[in-house]
């Protein structure tokens, strides 16, 4: 097991006026090669509890085990935890800091004193992985790139430490579609190609559920469904949208045809499959006005 | 990483009480006066009257007591150093020895004495900013210093710098502490190694912090240039400041006890 969470509570200010309490309980378990989503309100304590999996956080109460090691036990070097498990935060474009893109993405692998031969390699091979090219982005400035390419650039200096998980909290807000869809796809291409461990944290269903395997939702404090997509959204539309998270608007039209008598199957995902499943259920009734 | 958090001194404790509710002008003045009554007491009578008067304005405001010596918390170390330099430094009668070190009583003495009003001072201070919200602070200080504007003083410049500074203080602070941990999670180590290495790995904090305040800063500037923001003339309050009586009474009685002490003692 690659992830394990056993009974994570964590409070804010503990023992002062304005305590407040995030996280009630997590149970969770993510094996290796997981491509997993995480959605919820905002405030539901989702970037609170991502905090945890690299030991940004100790818990008021409960476990992290990663690879099976509590990583809150004395003596365990946080620095080779969080080497395994690559947080990206939110907005990362706000932590850049070098002269130029190569040192900035180097800034990770320098500090696990590697060869600069690896860390000319690990460079390469992130920018690769971001689809900026080498040539062109490595000497300039990452203050003078678009917001699309700053955040590329943050995250492959996420991905230079060469994570087992990936943890990315919100990576497409504020982007435009285009960069948005650029991002996602690159994220699903890491994941496919190096067998990368994803969890996607995000309070937007759109794009976000076409991606994911599976999928938690967390309200108040506590992961309230954990399934694939499809089931989520086909058996528990009505909750979803009762703890504040809308539907996916293909998902929401699908819903609107079978309210409206229409036998149609309503876990879909994205738009070709909302049309197959329509055109299935057409051609079937056209059938039987033959016979 | 929660160091950022617990910084409670100059914070505001909304509360409904009578010390809150005072006009900040004259909870200002009332400061200054016993801070000026402070330095001009030279015995612990004195102190025991003006420590007195805090502590009973304390209970008065309603704040938590644990709040007012969390605030205290970080001065405590520059009070300790105080007391242990006088205690050792200073020349007369030796009551203590050891080693080549000598406690004098009058180093004693002054010690406690430097120190009380090191604490009384703090805590007269920090009561004003736990009872007063930055907003009328603010308000109360323009209005104190438009009396010297025949002297061509800024006050509403100054009153807005402070209004501005105050308000940005808790966010660069949230800030600082999400960078630190982004750069953690990047492999940024802030703990180990010598002074010019931990020195050095500021700078994935600073650089950061700076690009992202000038970037606040631009877009408050341009936010306050579409609301019409002209600088202070003809610019009118939504609040009021108006002087009640129980102001008037406090600031009489304050007034009184500090005079009356400072003469007798």
């Amino acid at each position: 097991m690659l992830i394990h969470l056993e009974d994570i509570c964590f409070t804010y200010s503990l023992n002062m006026p304005f305590e407040t309490e995030v996280l009630k309980g997590i149970n969770l378990e993510i094996k290796k090669g997981e491509f997993v989503g995480l959605i919820g309100h905002t405030g539901c304590g989702k970037t609170t509890l991502i905090q945890h999996l690299n030991g940004l956080i100790k818990p008021t109460s409960g476990k992290v085990f990663i690879e099976g090691q509590d990583i809150n036990t004395k003596g365990i070097n946080l620095k080779k935890i969080r080497q395994k498990v690559g947080l990206v935060f939110q907005y990362p474009e706000n932590q850049l800091f070098e002269e130029t893109i190569y040192k900035e993405i180097a800034f990770g692998p320098q500090r696990l004193n590697l060869s600069e031969k690896v860390i000319d390699d690990r460079v390469r091979e992130a920018l690769k992985m971001v689809n900026l090219d080498y040539d062109i982005y490595a000497e300039r400035s990452p203050f003078s790139l678009s917001g699309g390419e700053m955040r590329r650039v943050a995250l492959a200096s996420i991905l230079s430490i060469r994570p087992k998980v990936l943890v990315l909290d919100e990576p497409t807000a504020n982007l435009d579609p285009q960069s948005r869809n650029r991002i996602l796809s690159e994220i699903k291409e890491i994941h496919k190609k190096y067998g990368t461990t994803v969890i996607l944290v995000s309070h937007n269903m759109e794009k976000i559920a076409e991606i994911v395997k599976r999928l938690l939702v967390m309200h108040k404090g506590k992961i309230i469904m954990d399934d694939s997509p499809v089931n989520i959204f086909e058996k528990k539309s009505k909750q979803l949208i009762k703890v504040g998270l809308g539907l996916p608007q293909v998902t929401k039209c699908m819903h609107e045809l079978k309210s409206k008598g229409k036998d149609v199957f309503t876990g879909v995902l994205t738009v070709q499959d909302a049309r197959n499943e329509i055109m299935r259920k057409v051609n079937k009734n056209k059938k039987k006005q033959i016979v | 990483m929660n160091i950022l958090r617990n910084v409670s001194f100059g914070q505001y404790i909304p509360h409904d009480s009578l010390i809150h509710n005072l006009d900040p002008r004259i909870k200002i003045l009332s400061c200054l006066t016993v801070i000026i009554c402070l330095f001009l007491v030279d015995n612990f009578w004195g102190y025991f009257i003006l420590g007195s008067l805090i502590m009973i304005s304390i209970i008065f405001s309603k704040v938590h007591p644990k709040f007012v010596f969390k605030g205290l918390r970080p001065i405590l170390f520059i009070i300790i150093f105080t007391l242990v330099i006088h205690l050792f430094m200073t020349e007369g009668e030796v009551i203590y020895k050891l080693g080549f070190l000598k406690i004098t009583s009058e180093g004693l003495i002054k010690g406690l004495f430097i120190s009380c009003r090191l604490l009384i001072l703090i805590l007269t201070t920090s009561l004003l900013t736990l009872t007063t919200s930055p907003i009328s602070l603010t308000d109360g200080t323009e209005k104190l210093l438009s009396a010297f504007r025949f002297m061509g003083m800024p006050a509403h410049e100054i009153a807005m710098m402070m209004t501005i500074a105050l308000r940005f203080i808790p966010t660069l602070l949230e800030e600082t502490e999400k960078i630190m941990k982004a750069q953690i999670s990047r492999g940024a180590d802030f703990e180990s190694g010598n002074i010019l290495n931990r020195t050095k790995s500021l700078i994935p904090i600073l650089v950061p912090l700076f690009v992202n305040a000038f970037r606040r800063a631009d877009d408050l500037a341009i936010a306050m240039e579409a609301k019409c923001y002209r600088g202070g003339r003809g610019r009118t309050h939504y609040r009021k400041l108006q002087i009640k009586k129980n102001d008037i009474l406090i600031f009489a009685f304050t007034i009184i006890v500090a005079i009356t002490t400072s003469l007798i003692f």
